[in-house]
């Protein structure tokens, strides 16, 4: 079992890493795409759906 | 005599919470003017579940921006939001839950009113825990993609019919402004009563909606698993005592399951720990049981 667990160890160790590189390509990418402005507008704008009145 | 090392940092979670939220809601002037603010920062997303309706809110709810996203015309994915949600899940886990998540700080104040009988876990916890999922998938990915208007325009399900959080903004919302008052009807109503349910169950069971409905605490508690941030057990020191467990207001065996997906890493167990065998941070490096090994799913 200490084998196995020294093994998770390991794979914890660069899963995290690798996921928070791709997130971090993934924002980049999701900037240029424009996804920021639909947030921006989104979000000053009252939502309607959100306090329940649509 | 001195305070014992739970009740400070019980103590200093509370405040940081409390600094959070105030941070996540300053502009006091949507509070008096029943408006909400319309400046830059609300590209951004807060990491906890804090809704763009609140009228102090200064960022965007993650959830909400998402759906907003995903939903919108042309668009099934969302890398920014997507991209933002994981990458804060894979550094903390739900250490957002229990630290920076202002619907989450309003449950802890609820549960500290007192209450005849406080519970430990609902039965049926395990199913009931699975709920959280399915809300993620099919209200806030699959609804918002799938089931689109004419224009192919999809709707913030989560947000319409579920979210209290997005309840709590409009109460606040509507206190201000009476044209928006005067078209409250019966949607308003029915999530009115969600968040009644929440409220009055948050009373004798610590944080239901993290639990069972939260779809960010659904992702979050999947990054719990591999998260830089995380928290390791040293079977040297560990004497299964148990002590973690009944401090634990979520019931998590963390001797067994460090990192269950329903910890929202408040740190309790840490400081309760007579051996000092709970470890956490980003760089813990000590033996540790298998979640598999231990038979505990939660």
């Amino acid at each position: 079992m200490e084998k196995s667990n020294r093994l998770n160890f390991k794979a914890r160790r660069i899963v995290a890493p690798i996921v928070i590189a791709l997130a971090v390509t993934a924002i980049v990418v999701g900037i240029f795409w424009g996804e920021v402005q639909i947030v921006l507008m989104k979000a000053t704008n009252i939502c309607l759906e959100c306090i329940g009145l649509g | 005599m001195a305070k014992r090392p739970i009740v400070i940092h019980r103590r200093l979670r509370d405040f940081i919470q409390l600094i959070t939220a105030l941070i996540s809601n300053a502009y006091i002037m949507g509070f008096l003017e029943g408006k909400i603010y319309q400046g830059g920062t609300k590209a951004l997303c807060v990491p906890g579940l804090n809704c763009y309706a609140c009228p102090g809110a200064l960022g965007s709810c993650p959830i909400g921006s998402l759906q907003a996203v995903i939903g919108s015309r042309g668009r099934n994915t969302s890398l920014y939001v997507g991209g933002f949600i994981v990458g804060v899940g894979a550094t903390l886990g739900r250490f957002v839950c229990g630290w920076f998540c202002p619907f989450g700080w309003l449950q802890d104040l609820l549960y500290k009113i007192p209450f005849p009988k406080k519970l430990k876990r609902l039965p049926g916890e395990k199913i009931l825990s699975f709920f959280r999922y399915l809300v993620l998938i099919v209200l806030v990915i699959l609804l918002p993609i799938f089931a689109v208007d004419f224009i192919g325009q999809g709707s913030p399900w989560f947000c319409k019919w579920v979210c209290p959080s997005g309840t709590l903004s409009g109460l606040l919302l509507l206190a201000g402004n009476a044209p928006l008052r005067s078209v409250a009807g019966w949607l308003f109503a029915w999530k009115n009563l969600i968040l009644l349910i929440t409220v009055v169950v948050s009373l004798f069971l610590y944080r239901p909606f993290c639990r069972y409905v939260c779809p960010l605490g659904a992702i979050y508690g999947v990054a719990n698993r591999f998260s830089l941030y995380r928290l390791e057990i040293d079977l040297e020191a560990c004497t299964e005592c148990g002590a973690c467990q009944r401090v634990c207001k979520l019931d998590i065996p963390t001797y067994q399951t460090p990192n269950s997906s329903a910890c929202i890493r408040c740190g309790d167990c840490i400081k309760i720990c007579p051996e000092n065998a709970i470890k956490s941070g980003f760089r813990t490096k000590v033996k540790t049981p298998s979640p598999v090994a231990s038979g505990y799913q939660g």
